[in-house]
């Protein structure tokens, strides 16, 4: 039956199953059009693109925290210099702010801070009794309402501020960038005390509570961090050089009968260091009580400047491809590779210890001056932070790689941005061979 | 001896086929045909549609959608030649060079103001002008004949109206000259991590006198520190005064009066 109507239909309309197969043909060229028509801009309308932002600083306002006077103002003052090291922020001069503490006490009044040009502000308030204090703190982003998007409250000794607001202003970069800042943290370097004598001292990042921890008797140098705090460092004696840390009372922990042992680097959990006892300088690197010591170079070209970086890598300084330059290795010293490959003079290498940032920072000579360059390993990329500026060498990075910290013939020790820029002198006189620490 | 076999054939059969006989359409035939007609029209039809739905609903053959094609706008530096560097050498320090130049409208330079041209006088008639008049006339007679005249037009569908190549390049320059204006201090903090990702769309109204007036985000990036870098971007346009670029003769019809832009601030790219 279907058959005989097929064949009938066919002999009454013999183009049929051409019309039909246009048919689908064109529908089906349609169907697309249908399903994102949707897409499709509105006519008339002028749309343009605008990318490529430039970046700004931040613009951060910290009055003076409410309450005890002193206190107030100096601990305005810790944050507003945080924030100025880390060359993330614009922070906005306290005397153009038109907001009355009085009247909006902890709370914040948008217009007043707004017509500023504040994105953020910090506000504090210390209450003091005795000797202790209670600290409020609050972050407030204009963006984000009036709400603080940071609220943290402290309880401690009054001797505890700045500690207090060192913490809040890394608890400020976590919340604004999503990693924390390392105010607080601390350097440690060599001062010349007299004609060839030196000490080893520390201080707080931003030059702050500086104290020596060498014993002040004979000459100490090239210092560096102990995994457990504590401070690392090479003491010279009339017949060569040995490594001791301020927990053994500069009793030796790294020595040999002859030849100089120095500049120790703790890594990995052991002390790396180079050493002249095989006659000619390599490196080495021993646990951290001085047993287990290893060599980890064997060439005829010196080999020193340890330095630690992420993965349990090992930069350091070798002179085997003519003049010094950087390389690095496994902490087993295998896979020695050199990485620098422009100037004739690199030395004192720092490793970024974020993984993410994989960075070198240096000294180079060029002409008669030194000045830091940062190398990328990833792309080969040299970055020169310094020229121009007298002579400028030990570089070390911050813990979280937002700051480099750098010796100069200016006076002293500053930090800059790994962009070179917002160079501050935070610590005055003849400061050499600094490590970062926390 | 001759054998031969016999088969019945039909009478109708042994007849010659005529046209003018009329054909015969039985039951079956009418019924057949009439089963045609409403495959032909509903079924077969029904059952394409069904396809293409079952197509769009299921995205079988939806092929990728296109692409917006960009229009990018380059910016063209004047880089002062010299030496090739040293390769084995350390390079130059580059600091970063602050945007030193004043906002619009504000005077830096006493010479600011571009010298008067004296315009060149017409001067006579040409010869002959008045003799001319009714040639002039009948010129003009065709020009409008012409402009009634109906022509077939081809280009894009999308496009102006009578619009032509000429316009078409004028509308990119000032599309490139919007951008520019936008782009050209704007920022976003440095507290921002990658931005890549964020797109902020709004909408602003220009002003007859090509000022920028009120505007608002139709569409948030998530991001509000990124979205009030749009809202200060404009802002500060307004509290400037600073004015539009003039658009070229060729499309300056489109931006008469009041008129809206859409603008996109992407954060790819941020430097």
């Amino acid at each position: 039956m279907l058959k005989t109507v097929l064949r009938e239909t066919m002999r009454t309309y013999p183009t049929l199953p051409i019309r039909l197969l246009a048919l689908l043909v064109s529908l089906l060229s349609v169907a697309p059009g249908f399903a994102f028509a949707q897409d499709e801009t509105l006519p008339g309308r002028v749309v343009i693109d605008v990318d490529s932002p430039e970046r700004a600083l931040y613009r951060i306002a910290v009055p003076n925290l409410l309450g005890a006077a002193d206190l107030a103002a100096s601990g305005g003052e810790v944050l507003r210099n945080d924030f100025r090291l880390s060359s993330l922020f614009q922070v906005l001069d306290p005397r153009s702010f038109i907001a009355n503490p009085q009247t909006e006490g902890m709370g914040l009044d948008k217009n007043a801070w707004s017509s500023v040009g504040a994105q953020g502000i910090v506000k504090g308030q210390v209450t003091q009794s005795g000797s202790g204090i209670t600290v409020e703190m609050r972050l407030y982003e204009l963006a984000r309402g009036d709400v603080p998007v940071l609220s943290k409250n402290y309880r401690g000794d009054s001797s505890q501020l700045r500690a207090f607001m060192h913490d809040f202003a890394n608890e400020v970069l976590r919340v604004l960038t999503g990693k924390a800042g390392v105010f607080g943290t601390h350097l440690t370097f060599a001062r010349k005390v007299g004609p060839g004598r030196k000490d080893i001292y520390v201080a707080d990042f931003d030059g702050n509570k500086l104290f020596r921890a060498s014993s002040g008797r004979g000459n100490a140098m090239l210092p560096t961090f102990g995994h457990t705090g504590g401070v690392w460092y090479s003491k010279l004696t009339d017949t060569g050089a040995f490594i001791t840390n301020t927990k053994n009372r500069e009793k030796p922990v790294i020595f040999s009968k002859s030849g100089m042992n120095m500049g120790p680097m703790l890594c990995n959990g052991r002390v790396y260091f180079s050493s002249t006892r095989d006659g000619n300088s390599e490196i080495y690197s021993a646990a951290l009580d001085g047993s287990d010591q290893r060599r980890l170079t064997r060439d005829p070209g010196i080999d020193v400047s340890p330095s630690c970086g992420p993965g349990g890598r090992v930069a350091f300084v070798s002179s085997r491809h003519g003049g010094p330059q950087i390389f690095v290795m496994n902490g087993d010293g295998s896979n020695q590779q050199r990485v620098t490959y422009r100037g004739n003079h690199n030395q004192t290498p720092s490793f970024c210890p974020d993984p993410q940032n994989p960075l070198i920072a240096f000294t180079a000579r060029d002409g008669g001056g030194f000045d830091i360059v940062t190398i990328n390993l990833n792309t080969g990329e040299y970055k020169r932070l310094t020229q121009g500026q007298g002579i400028n060498q030990d570089p070390a990075f911050s813990p979280d790689c937002r700051m480099i910290a750098f010796s100069s013939s200016r006076g002293g020790i500053f930090i800059m941005s790994p962009d070179g820029l917002n160079q501050t002198k935070v610590l005055n006189g003849p400061l050499t061979t600094i490590r970062w620490g926390r | 001896m001759r054998h031969s076999v016999s088969v019945p054939v039909p009478v109708e059969d042994q007849r010659p086929p005529s046209l003018l006989t009329r054909r015969h359409i039985d039951t079956k035939m009418a019924i057949g045909g009439v089963f045609g007609v409403i495959g032909a029209h509903l079924l077969v039809p029904g059952a394409i549609a069904g396809i293409v739905a079952f197509l769009a609903a299921t995205g079988i053959g939806r092929t990728a959608p296109h692409e917006i094609k960009e229009d990018r706008v380059v910016e063209a530096k004047f880089v002062k030649l010299g030496k090739p560097l040293d390769p084995k050498k350390i390079p130059n320090r580059k600091v970063p060079v602050k945007t030193t130049a004043p906002p619009q409208g504000v005077v830096v330079s006493k010479n600011m103001d571009p010298p008067k041209v004296k315009k060149p006088d017409a001067g006579q008639p040409p010869p002959k002008a008045e003799e001319d008049l009714l040639a002039r006339l009948g010129d003009r007679a065709q020009a409008f004949a012409e402009i009634a005249e109906k022509k077939d037009e081809e280009g894009d569908p999308q496009g102006i109206e009578g619009g032509t190549e000429t316009q078409a390049k004028a509308g990119d320059l000032y599309r490139g000259q919007l951008v520019m204006f936008f782009k050209r201090g704007w920022t976003i903090p440095t507290t921002l991590g990658d931005t890549s990702k964020l797109t902020t769309r709004a909408r602003v109204e220009i002003t007859p006198d090509r000022h920028v007036g009120p505007h608002e985000i139709v569409k948030p990036s998530g991001e509000p520190l990124f979205d009030q870098s749009v809202d200060d971007r404009f802002n500060e346009l307004r509290s400037l005064g600073t004015t539009l670029p003039e658009p070229p003769p060729e499309v300056r019809s489109q931006f008469e009066g009041t008129w809206t832009l859409d603008v996109n601030f992407i954060g790819k790219k941020a430097d």
